[in-house]
């Protein structure tokens, strides 16, 4: 490779990799985030926690540059969001795609590593062996040729990591990546994160799991359209700020607190 | 035996017939595949009759008929996609608006030219007698450069239909492709109007893709066995069509149907006549 890419002329050791400047995003004229500012550390791992319609979605969509920010701006390592190709890789809620769709796991794998300036030219041996590479850490390799509507729930959400991996992000989102699936693909997935700590990639996790996040987070943010609290999950997790987050959806019995999570779901 | 298969060949102008519809067969099921799994059959069958006008403009204007086919269909694909943008409509009813303005335009010019009668039809069913040499260049050349882009642009088509947020986050231009696939759409029925007519191309973008959408689980096999049973139905259709001397357009498409449905009951693993017999017997 003559040319080096955007990507790798930055060393991994500069701080901040991830800094959002007063985003505010609407919908129309409801405003679903408002003003938030935040860094996060290359390599640091965050759960982002709040109730339903909290703009956890609509912050990761901003993040990938999915929808553009009324105002505000992102930089990720530093640069302006968009300059990187394939920087930061998302992975949706199931609900959001086609299961009927006539593509294998390994064709889900493969898009990936999509890149519209490759157009004429085969895949390389790298390539080859990223996409395997993804599918044997996800344990899917045995379903690569199967289609993906003949698949659970969790090898489902596994292909979509594996795709997610095959990008070789340095900023993974997961949205939700814990619902409706089974211990197995729950197991792979802390695995994986721990893996992807290791390697200094940059994860942020929304969850509607408190307990999930100030176990297993060193960070949590919590945000309700606004940043309500950043940092370690002793010193986010007050009463105050649950309060702040949930309104009238949390219960205090003594010293915990009990969320209310079976609202109807988000409306984005 | 033989002289039977090929008796119709004697003639030059069925051979280019044969020809044309052969080709036809192919690109419909081709870009058909996009339309099932897009959920675009609606858009598909709106394109078609968009084409109505068109011709009939052309036609006041002694332009060329193709050319105002295909520019009408184009307007609509894109219009619809306007309404729906603008107007905050969902996309079956800004179809639902256009389509029908758009039939009701042409009726009403046709109507207003009384010799037209006859060409209408053709517009309307098809005329596979009628493929003049020019016309089969046309289609032939019209094919070859459909299937050319569907192979360069496959990884976008395939990206964008599957998945519209990831194609987003990667940064294709999703509008873009969706525009272009549009386009190659509207070329598709354009090339078939002259073999199938305006009223059956909508069923030839459907049935072969539908029909290998129960058989394949891959977007290129569902393409390759799309184009077998589009190729399938324009032969059958159109040795019934010239022994049977019924329209070539119908029995094509007829022809189309009896293979779809002969794969919705009996294909192995999603047929619904094993799937009922497997379930007797596991029950009994």
């Amino acid at each position: 490779m003559l040319k080096k890419t955007a990507k790798e002329n930055f060393s991994f050791l500069e701080p901040a990799k991830l800094d959002v400047h007063n985003i505010s995003v609407s919908y129309g004229s409801r405003k679903a985030i408002d003003n938030m500012s935040f860094s996060i550390n290359h390599g640091e791992r965050v759960a982002v926690i709040g109730p339903n319609g909290a703009g956890k979605s609509t912050l990761f969509k901003a993040l990938i540059g999915l929808i553009s920010p009324d105002s505000g701006k992102i930089f990720i390592h530093g640069q302006p969001l968009g300059h990187h190709f394939d920087c930061v890789a998302f992975i949706p809620q199931r609900e959001e795609v086609d299961w009927t769709f006539p593509v294998t796991i390994k064709d889900v794998v493969q898009m990936g590593r999509y890149n519209g300036r490759r157009r004429f030219k085969r895949n390389t041996k790298d390539e080859d062996d990223i996409v395997f590479d993804a599918m044997v850490q996800m344990d899917i390799l045995e379903l690569a040729n199967r289609p993906i509507g003949d698949l659970s729930g969790g090898q489902q959400q596994r292909a979509f990591i594996a795709r997610a991996l095959a990008q070789k992000p340095h900023v993974m989102l997961m949205d939700e990546p814990f619902n409706g699936v089974d211990v197995v693909t729950q197991e792979l997935i802390w695995e994986l994160l721990d893996k992807l700590t290791h390697d200094k990639v940059t994860i942020m996790i929304a969850t509607h799991d408190l307990n999930l996040a100030s176990q297993k987070f060193d960070n949590v943010m919590l945000i309700n359209k606004k940043m309500i609290a950043f940092g370690e999950p002793a010193k986010v997790f007050t009463k105050d700020n649950l309060a702040a987050a949930y309104e009238n959806q949390v219960l205090f019995i003594g010293n915990n607190a009990v969320a209310d999570q079976c609202c109807p779901k988000d409306i984005e | 035996m033989l002289n039977w298969l090929l008796a119709p060949f004697t003639y030059e102008f069925i051979q280019r017939g044969f020809i044309a519809s052969v080709i036809v067969g192919t690109i419909c099921s081709v870009i058909g595949c996009y339309v099932v799994i897009r959920s675009m059959a609606f858009m598909g069958d709106a394109m078609a009759h968009a084409i109505l006008p068109g011709v009939a403009i052309a036609y006041i204007l002694n332009g060329n008929l193709t050319l105002g086919a295909l520019i009408a269909s184009i307007i609509i694909a894109l219009g619809i996609g306007q309404l729906s943008k603008l107007g905050k409509l969902k996309e079956d009813t800004s179809i639902g608006i256009l389509f029908s303005a758009f039939l009701a335009l042409g009726v009403l010019i046709i109507s207003s030219i009384r010799t037209y009668a006859v060409d209408l039809s053709h517009i309307l069913f098809g005329n596979i007698l009628g493929v003049s040499r020019n016309d089969l260049i046309f289609t032939a050349a019209t094919a070859f450069f459909i299937l050319l882009f569907i192979i360069i642009f496959y990884k976008e088509f395939l990206i964008i239909s599957f998945d519209r947020v990831y194609a987003k986050a990667v940064k294709i231009p999703v509008e873009f492709y969706r525009n272009f696939m549009l386009v190659l759409m509207a070329l598709t029925i354009v090339a078939s109007i002259q073999t199938v007519g305006v009223v059956m191309v909508a069923a030839m973008l459907v049935t072969p893709a539908a029909a290998a959408f129960i058989l394949s689980k891959r977007l290129p096999v569902m393409m390759g066995i799309s184009c077998l049973i589009g190729i399938i139905s324009s032969i059958v259709g159109l040795y019934i069509s010239y022994y049977a001397n019924v329209a070539s357009g119908a029995a094509i498409v007829l022809t189309a149907t009896t293979i779809f449905l002969i794969i919705f009951l009996f294909s192995p693993e999603r047929g619904i006549v094993w799937s009922r017999f497997r379930r007797r017997t596991r029950s009994g």
